[in-house]
């Protein structure tokens, strides 16, 4: 089963001198560790929301959370237990701590298959995390709508790549505390507005934004746009 | 052969309350679906009571609703074989194999229910439902929460368990003492609950007897776990003492007031033995259960060994701080030197913050006030504690413990 493990930050995490290098050298060799990148601070955040025929777009993340989505990783894993295992054993269990969300396989018809890519992640600039928004309007995008939207994008070239989320019902967090790992139900954190897939976009802030704002899943939910970290060392 | 009516509807109430998991499991096991498990496992044992009675009770009962239950969901799958997956389960289903042993069908079930993904609610209502055989309703009436809540939250584990892949099995070595914990934190729920019912309504004696159940399956097949037998041994010395528990109002009575000839001798000295067998593991319920099992022994309150109370509290406190066992330890102190160590005990304790106005701790020191003669003082501090009380039996002791002062003033 595919998973992804959002790697989160935690006030009440524990300071590690472990090396977050070879986490991603052991679990990458092992074949299990798909592809991850960490991404910038939230507050460099913007978010889109599309509400009727308004767009708004704001500087800083969706809301003020305590713990704040600071990387993603991918992997394929033989069942939760081997996510588990996974998961508790990246350094950002005991710093912070990690969700667990499996991966759900999202049909959209010919050409919208995500970019072939080698490496960490896409090579994208941005992560869109898209989520719901209890307080919008319900709307169902309907499928044809994101595959045109997918399919714009590939051909612009804004679009890298997304993964689909099964329901936060499904979630699991992982943290590892005072020597002990903690396993519980539940998201990284305790909001409603929980994350329904990913959208790998490049190009320019601007332009980012510009096609994050046709996306059908932005009118019913939000859509925050992050950047990846790519110049740490 | 038994084939009375009577004789069997009692073969088939044995063969539910010792079979149900391991047809249940059986299903889970080959098919991958909890849905259609439990399908199966009521239609085996529907059929079997017109089979037994025309028939005869089966030699083996277990391997019969077993079958009975293979071939259900072997009818119910065929009849869906146009989904094309399904064809890998009927494959499953017909191979001939010799089934594992019952036990392990058993030790699977029980640690996929109590998987630490699940919400504990969750875990709980599975379990029971699951690998105890107790209806919604039933589970429902003993938490006293409505059946739609129940359905729920076994909805809710059954659809988390396939959505995110949680795995049916014992996990491997490596986790399993870790996860043996969780099943043991369920169980001893399930039995708290039966026991001291977080709304202080009467004793729910199925649920405590439903984890005694639970704790004797794991014990089983679980040899090598001393906990597993040390929350066994703990559940039975405590179960011991339920007709003594209770005043004719419904009062509660204390360990010290209780009549100990209206204990269960049988379950004492089962406990007992196996709080024997498992003190030297130094677990946490093998510490409990040795601790319950010193009390059981004691033939009058007056005569207990508090010295050797006080000595496996100490053992206890040294595995992980924990407020309820340091107050508890204050108390076996308090009976072994004296009130004014009981009182200086309890002032020294670090409790965390939403603890400190806690009825336990408030009775504690009222308790080694009114020893050390400070009637007022203790009369006070009890009506703190009955404020603070979580139930009305609990509340209703302090209550009458703030009289018998007030008479003795």
């Amino acid at each position: 089963m595919r998973y992804m493990l959002f790697v989160a930050t935690d006030p009440a995490g524990e300071s590690t001198d472990e090396n977050p290098g070879a986490w991603v050298e052991r679990w990458s060799e092992s074949g299990v560790r798909i592809e991850g990148m960490p991404l910038k601070p939230v507050a460099e955040a913007r978010t889109v929301r599309v509400r009727g025929d308004r767009v708004l777009v704001t500087d800083g993340p969706f809301a003020e959370t305590t713990e704040w989505i600071a990387g993603y990783d991918l992997v394929e894993a033989a069942d939760l237990d081997e996510a588990i295992e996974v998961a508790a054993s990246h350094p950002m269990a005991t710093g912070g701590r990690i969700e667990i969300r499996p991966v759900e396989a999202l049909d959209l018809g010919r050409g919208t298959e995500n970019v072939p890519h080698e490496g960490d992640a896409p090579a994208a600039r941005f992560l869109g995390i898209l989520r719901t928004d209890p307080s919008a309007p319900s709307y169902t995008p309907d499928p044809a709508s994101v595959a045109e939207w997918v399919r714009e994008g590939l051909a612009s070239g804004r679009y890298l790549g997304g993964e689909h989320l099964s329901p936060v019902q499904d979630a699991t967090l992982v943290r590892r505390r005072g020597g002990e790992l903690l396993i519980t139900d539940g998201a990284y954190t305790d909001v409603p507005e929980w994350v329904t897939g990913v959208v790998f976009i490049d190009g320019e802030w601007e332009e980012a934004i510009d096609y994050l704002s046709r996306c059908p899943m932005a009118r019913s939910g939000i859509a925050e746009l992050r950047e990846f970290w790519t110049d740490f060392s | 052969m038994r084939t009375g009516p009577a004789d069997v509807r009692a073969a088939l109430a044995e063969a539910y309350r010792g079979e149900w998991g391991v047809v249940f499991g059986t299903i889970v096991r080959l098919t991958g679906d909890w849905e259609l498990a439990e399908d199966c496992a009521q239609e085996a044992f529907a059929r079997a009571l017109p089979a037994w009675e025309r028939d005869g009770v089966p030699r083996r009962p277990g391997a019969w609703l077993v079958t009975a239950a293979r071939h259900h969901a072997l009818d119910v799958l065929r009849r869906r074989t146009t989904e094309r997956g399904k064809l890998v389960e009927v494959a499953a289903l017909e191979a001939v194999r010799e089934p594992p042993p019952p036990g392990d069908e058993r030790l699977r079930l029980v640690f996929t229910c109590c998987h630490p993904a699940l919400p504990l609610e969750s875990r709980v209502a599975l379990t029971l439902r699951a690998v105890g055989g107790l209806t919604t309703r039933e589970i429902a009436r003993a938490f006293l929460v409505g059946e739609d809540t129940v359905s729920q939250r076994i909805l809710r584990a059954k659809r988390k368990i396939a959505a995110a892949g949680i795995p049916y099995r014992v996990p491997p070595p490596g986790a399993r003492a870790e996860r043996l914990d969780g099943v043991l934190a369920v169980i001893y729920l399930v039995f708290t609950e039966g026991y001291a019912p977080s709304d202080g309504s009467t004793l729910r004696d199925p649920l405590a007897e439903e984890a005694i159940r639970l704790a004797r399956l794991v014990a089983a097949e679980a040899p090598e776990e001393p906990e597993a037998r040390g929350l066994l041994a703990l559940l039975l010395i405590q179960h011991s003492r339920r007709a003594a528990r209770l005043d004719e109002d419904g009062g509660l009575i204390t360990l010290e007031h209780q009549d100990r000839g209206r204990w269960d001798h049988s379950l004492i000295s089962e406990g007992v033995g196996l709080a024997r067998e498992t003190v030297a593991s130094g677990g946490p319920y093998a510490l409990q259960a040795a601790i319950a099992a010193q009390h059981a022994l004691a033939p009058a309150a007056a005569a207990t060994d508090w010295g050797a109370i006080v000595a496996l509290y100490d053992r206890l406190l040294a595995l992980r701080t924990n407020p309820v066992v340091a107050l508890n330890r204050a108390v076996a102190l308090g009976m072994r030197d004296g009130p004014q160590t009981q009182l200086d005990a309890v002032e020294a304790l670090n409790m965390p913050k939403e603890l400190a106005g806690h009825h336990a701790l408030s009775a504690v020191r009222a308790d080694a006030l009114h020893r050390l003669g400070r009637t007022r003082e203790a009369a006070k501090t009890y009506r703190s504690a009955k404020s603070a009380a979580p139930n009305e039996a609990i509340a209703r002791e302090y209550a009458r413990r703030i009289a018998e002062l007030e008479r003795e003033n």
